[in-house]
């Protein structure tokens, strides 16, 4: 089974108008992704009685890719230089390719268990499918199976989630204002390096991270600790049969 | 901007509307037993809307998951509670004595009735007898 490469920097690739261009991210730090979260505007409102969720991640998404982009290629400039010797050149790179860029980075989804073994109790295995960096033939490529194995969580830690999880600032009233929730994943970052015992689809420089929790803690991509931990704290849906008419 | 975990008396008023909406709604269950699905829908309307912008009953939520954390024994020290919660769990002691006190309940049965002035259990159907000598 294919791994994620952590180390190295992610190549995007892009084919527009018959050309294939190249977007090199660099890799994302902690502080880069809490700060993209922070970016995140999600909001709930009452109108007429019902509540209405939104959720607006676009312009921090924009702003982490040009933070993060280290080279392109198959662009050209007006001098003929490199494209990376032109100040701002993140900037100038077309948007909808910044934005393929950002859906790429938080391309990262649940999947179905990789294997038909029951679940252990004491022990929580999650599943994610994720898009990382296009091979050498330029095709982007989904790695599934990447599996996060967990401690089951403790009251106090199931606490702590809820606790940051109902945290949020009321824009305007108390009764017609918007709800800006402020997001648990500062804190889902931390029960994740606090539970995991192993994974499965990563590697750093070529050697599998596997059971080895402390470079797990170190070398872990934060978003798929966020995308993990996130699940492993969310309720699974329940086999519910519906009623015949 | 209003910090929701720091308004207490926006969490209790939070808390007081959970609190009828959970009253109604079992009222109508329990009144809408064996009526069609017309019939049934026709009484939600009777479930009073929340009226607070929806972070606040996030975070009403999470004090009742709190409290009833404490009630099945499971301890945690004062240490591991933050401020905003300690004061959102005495909103909560507010806004349940509220309720309680509007629906009182049932001396024989426990049942919580319409409101403070019932002649008769809606549960039971015991009389009561209000403060009659």
């Amino acid at each position: 089974m294919a791994s994620i490469e952590l180390a190295t920097p992610r190549i995007v690739a892009i084919t527009d108008r018959k050309k294939l261009y190249l977007l090199t991210i660099g890799r994302i730090t902690k502080k880069q992704w809490l700060h993209y979260f922070e970016g995140i505007l999600s909001t709930s409102e009452n109108q007429a009685g019902k509540r209405v969720d939104s959720f607006d991640s676009s312009s921090a998404r924009l702003e982490l890719v040009e933070q993060s982009l280290v080279n392109a290629k198959g662009y050209s400039t007006a001098d003929g230089g490199e494209v990376t010797a032109t100040s701002g050149w993140q900037q100038l790179l077309p948007l909808s390719h910044r934005l393929a860029a950002g859906n790429v980075i938080v391309s990262v989804q649940r999947a179905e268990p990789s294997d038909d073994d029951p679940i252990v109790l004491g022990a929580e295995a999650i599943y994610l499918k994720a898009i990382w960096s296009a091979d050498d033939s330029g095709q982007m490529q989904e790695y599934s199976g990447l599996c996060h194995k967990f401690k089951t969580p403790n009251a106090e830690q199931q606490r702590r989630y809820s606790r940051e999880s109902s945290k949020s600032r009321i824009i305007g009233g108390s009764r017609k204002g918007k709800t800006l929730w402020l997001g648990p994943q500062a804190t889902l970052v931390e029960l994740y390096d606090e539970l995991i015992v192993s994974v499965d689809g990563y590697q750093v420089n070529g050697a599998t991270l596997g059971d080895d929790r402390d470079r797990i803690v170190a070398e872990m991509d934060t978003y798929h600790k966020v995308a993990a931990a996130d699940i492993l704290f969310s309720p699974a849906a329940a086999n519910v049969l519906e009623e015949a008419e | 901007m209003i910090d929701v975990v720091n308004d207490a008396e926006g969490v209790r008023m939070a808390l007081e509307e959970i609190f009828e909406q959970d009253y109604v709604r079992s009222r109508i269950d329990r009144e809408s037993a064996g009526a069609n699905a017309e019939t049934r829908e026709r009484m939600a309307f009777q479930v009073p809307p929340r009226t607070l912008s929806p972070g606040y009953y996030d975070f009403a939520q999470h004090l009742l998951r709190l409290e009833a954390q404490q009630k099945a024994g499971i301890g945690f020290s004062a240490v591991d509670l933050a401020s905003f919660e300690a004061s959102g769990l005495v909103a909560l002691g507010r806004a349940r004595g509220g309720f309680e006190s509007r629906h009182p309940a049932c001396s024989a049965c426990g049942a919580r009735q319409q409101n403070r002035f019932s002649v008769k259990c809606v549960g039971c159907g015991v009389e009561f007898n209000l403060g009659k000598k």
